[in-house]
């Protein structure tokens, strides 16, 4: 028999509510460190992922991380808050930004171009197109390397701002009117935007049958 | 025939949609990136950097103005001159001519003459242009007593480590020179251009009153 006088009672202490980014903001500007420190340790996988869709290295990934929250302290008077416009959606349209700027710099620098297409590469295109585009039912793993490096190559070749457009619809799923709201541009500008794209893959894609 | 090519052009959609997929980063390289060690020191040491940047282009805008200034007010004094001198040349001319002494005695004395030679047409080797090479002869010995004291101690510019109150406490509190490993420097954002060790290096830090670091430089 269990003696229950001499069970302790043991008093959990309150949840502490997460205290929300709009406050975190506000401390920020007032000279709390810790508080960006917070909304750097609450956003930084998020920020990661944008780049993770446009670079592929870790230290371009990193850089990017670096450059989008130093862009948001700097930014953070322009910060307005509220239900609508949340802080990840703020910061998130810094990081498709500072992407589009990476992307320019990249392709002053024309890190890639399709003259480096290998063998390989050239060969899985000839399929694809034979079978009308339609891929295989399971890409063995030899494919799907070549598939990525073939997509590294034949992207880098689009225009900075075609290739957010073309990443944004079909990674993010997000519909054109959400893209220009991201990004600030019009709608048809979203459209003609993936529309040259498309065609532009297109182009290369001929050029190298 | 229509429908073929609709069926095709969907299916180099699904191509395109599939090369985006592709072309984007590991899950492990996007977590090892966020992940990544000292990246919110580096986020401040940037920050820190940006703010010096900031106040150092302050700077030289305010000098840029001052110099405008002075340039102006060079060109007014110069015109002032000008005009002055305009006015006592039109002045000397329009002088009546004095009238010629009486000769009283028969020898006649002639003055001394005392040339006075513009500055600018004086010949190249003289007195001027001596002075002026000995002056710089003087530069060139006070140049090499600063390189002198610069050698014996290179100092880096100070870093901020706290870029939110680095402007406003800049002017207060104490030097500390102190000797700290290379990790520990790059613990505080500060990149030494080398591999983080145990190595102890130099460095001066200005400590707030309250105790807290305020910004930093390495000395070698």
């Amino acid at each position: 028999m269990v003696n229950y006088s001499r069970v302790a009672v043991i008093e959990l202490p309150e949840p502490v509510a997460p205290t929300s980014d709009d406050k975190l903001v506000a401390a920020t500007m007032g000279g709390d460190e810790t508080a960006f420190a917070e909304l750097f340790a609450r956003h930084k996988r998020m920020i990661a992922g944008i780049g993770g869709r446009f670079f592929q290295s870790r230290e371009q990934i990193e850089e990017i991380i670096q450059m989008s929250f130093c862009q948001a302290y700097q930014s953070l008077r322009q910060y307005h808050g509220g239900e609508e416009r949340s802080f990840a959606a703020w910061l998130k349209r810094i990081a498709v930004n500072t992407c589009l700027d990476e992307l320019k710099r990249n392709t002053r620098r024309r890190e890639s171009s399709l003259d480096e297409l290998t063998d390989g590469n050239t060969d899985y295109l000839h399929e694809r197109a034979q079978a009308g585009w339609i891929a295989g039912a399971g890409p063995s793993a030899e494919q799907r390397s070549i598939m990525r490096d073939l997509a590294g190559k034949l992207l880098a070749r689009l225009r900075p701002e075609d290739r957010v457009a073309l990443t944004l619809l079909y990674e993010e799923e997000w519909s054109v009117a959400e893209i220009g709201k991201l990004l600030g541009w019009s709608v048809p500008k979203v459209k003609m935007r993936t529309y040259q794209a498309r065609n532009l893959l297109r182009t290369f894609i001929k050029k190298l049958r | 025939m229509k429908h073929q090519t609709q069926r095709e052009e969907e299916a180099f959609e699904e191509f395109c949609r599939e090369a985006v997929y592709a072309a984007r980063a590991d899950e492990d390289v996007i977590n090892a990136a966020a992940n990544a060690p000292f990246l919110f020191q580096r986020v401040r040491a940037q920050l820190g950097q940006e703010a010096t940047l900031r106040v150092k282009r302050n700077w030289l805008a305010s000098l840029a103005a001052a110099g405008q200034l002075k340039w102006g007010v060079a060109a007014a004094a110069m015109a002032v001159i000008f005009m002055a001198m305009v006015l006592v040349r039109d002045a000397r001319q329009s002088m009546p001519e004095p009238p010629a002494p009486a000769i009283a005695a028969t020898e006649i004395v002639k003055p001394p003459i005392h040339i006075t030679t513009p500055l600018a047409l004086l010949p190249e080797d003289s007195g001027t242009l001596e002075t002026a090479s000995a002056r710089s002869g003087d530069s060139r010995s006070l140049r090499r007593s600063s390189v002198k004291r610069v050698e014996e101690e290179v100092t880096t510019e100070y870093v901020p480590l706290t870029f939110m109150a680095f402007a406003d406490d800049a002017n207060s509190g104490h030097v500390v020179r102190v000797q700290m490993a290379r990790a520990a420097l790059l613990t505080l954002g500060v990149s030494v251009g080398a591999e983080p060790s145990a190595e102890l290096v130099k460095a001066d830090v200005i400590v707030g009153d309250d105790g807290l670091a305020r910004a930093i430089r390495l000395v070698r």
